[in-house]
């Protein structure tokens, strides 16, 4: 009988310990989860700044260089590309690496077609000179500062989500609860680079 | 029951050994926190204008609870935006809750400069007022840095905290330091006016830095330790709040 108390107080302590540390895991996964989906939402804002600087950029741009109508169409099709796959994807399909991918690389487009823009537009000292496109050039520049730095910190908050759920024992805890690994952005190929100048 | 107990500090220890060398290993490129919130390691402007920035941007921070720093660098790698960005997140400029930093950061042998700007205050400073603030600094000579470094200053101030001293170019003092220490040595600022400024002062755009340099200048003698007359215990000094950037701001040339 008295065996027996002691027998069942040891079973009860270790389904206790058990249930305080999977729950420990579970709350931690939970609050990663959540970083990464607001760092998701942070880099989702700062594309949306870009785009929302596109009609204006190219506006005041087609004022100046009436010639370049393919380069600025480049640039007003990347963006409706852009933003047609940014109404696509949410948090939840971020789990899917394929996703990810074509989100990052309709951006790139955009960012390559707008880089090819600038590039475009040193033939035009009027415009170069213009306030209006000199303020709209250092907003685009901050912005694909801005999403340097979200990309960033987005890979570092699924890096720390990532490495908890693969760790035992939480793998564990993720396994049962459904928390899949997600995925990154890749480093920027050529895609982002600007492109070399063409006389 | 001993198998549990022992996995979970052995798993914390490593996610915690794991952050601490991810830290350090991102943190080895980049120079440590300054000690001052004007820092300079080429010798950019004298010994004393340095301790007047430095001591103008403390001030302003007690005042503002703006943390506004000034660093002078040799060199820095790759995308002068991305240096910066980290340089200012490593540092922990601005507290963390406010998200009140700015950061410029000087690199004169590279000729480039970064005005970066914290969350908490990318409303105010637009990147686009940052990029005119780094192209006027630049109309200035050359040959004049502290009036550069204080053209930007009061610049920020102005869009800032327009009501704060610093954005009429006047360094004022901290809160707490009692006014009977004001008023000292009214002569130096003359002597400062003409040492930075010769003959140019007709220029309106240097009428703050200029009063700034000649207010903060005032009765500070040189190499004087510490905070004369302050009455801080151990006060000023750089101590970054945990604050980062987005990546707001502009960059710029020297």
């Amino acid at each position: 009988m008295k065996r027996g108390t002691v027998i069942l107080i040891g079973v009860l302590a270790v389904i206790v310990l058990v249930f305080a540390v999977f729950t420990g895991r579970y709350n931690t996964m939970v609050s990663l989860q959540e970083s990464v989906d607001g760092q998701w939402g942070n880099v989702e804002n700062v594309y949306q700044r870009r785009a929302d600087l596109v009609p204006n950029l190219v506006a005041t741009v087609k004022g100046y260089a009436e010639h370049e109508r393919e380069t600025l169409e480049a640039v007003v099709k990347a963006r409706a590309e852009a933003t047609s796959i940014q109404a696509e994807i949410s948090p939840e399909s971020l789990a899917d690496p394929q996703m990810l991918q074509r989100f990052q690389a309709a951006q790139d487009q955009l960012g390559s077609a707008l880089s090819r823009l600038m590039v475009v537009v040193e033939r035009y000292p009027d415009l170069k000179a213009n306030q209006n496109f000199l303020d709209l050039q250092a907003q685009l520049e901050g912005t694909e500062n801005r999403i340097a730095v979200e990309r960033r910190f987005f890979n570092d908050a699924v890096r720390s989500y990532n490495t908890v759920i693969r760790r035992f024992p939480s793998n564990m805890v993720a396994g049962m609860f459904g928390f899949d690994t997600k995925a990154y952005f890749q480093a920027e190929g050529g895609a982002e680079k600007a492109p070399e100048v063409e006389f | 029951m001993p198998r549990i107990p022992k996995a979970l500090p052995a798993a914390i220890l490593l996610i915690v050994a794991l952050a601490a060398s991810s830290a350090a290993f991102a943190a080895a490129d980049l120079p440590p926190a300054p000690p001052r919130h004007y820092h300079d390691e080429m010798g950019l402007v004298s010994s004393h204008d340095a301790d007047v920035l430095a001591r103008a941007l403390e001030n302003y921070e007690r005042r503002t609870g703006i943390q506004f720093v000034v660093t002078v660098l040799p060199s820095f790698e790759g995308d002068v935006a991305d240096y910066v960005n980290r340089l200012f997140q490593a540092w922990g400029v601005g507290d963390e809750r406010t998200q009140r930093g700015v950061m410029l950061a000087l690199f004169p042998e590279q000729g480039r400069s970064r005005l970066e700007v914290s969350y908490g205050l990318e409303e105010t400073i637009p990147d686009v007022r940052a990029s005119r603030l780094l192209r006027e600094m630049t109309e200035i000579p050359r040959d004049r840095p502290a009036a550069r470094i204080a053209s930007v200053i009061v610049g920020v101030a102005k869009l800032a905290t327009p009501d704060d001293p610093l954005a009429r170019g006047m360094a004022g003092q901290s809160p707490s330091r009692s006014s009977s220490s004001r008023g000292r040595g009214l002569s130096i600022p003359l002597i400062l006016l003409l040492m930075f400024f010769g003959g140019r002062l007709g220029r309106s755009r240097w009428l703050g830095p200029l009063l700034l340099m000649s207010a903060i200048g005032g009765g500070r003698p040189r190499g004087g330790g510490g905070f004369g007359g302050g009455g801080f215990g151990g006060g000023g000094g750089f101590s970054g709040g945990g604050g980062f950037s987005g990546g707001g701001g502009a960059s710029g040339g020297w």
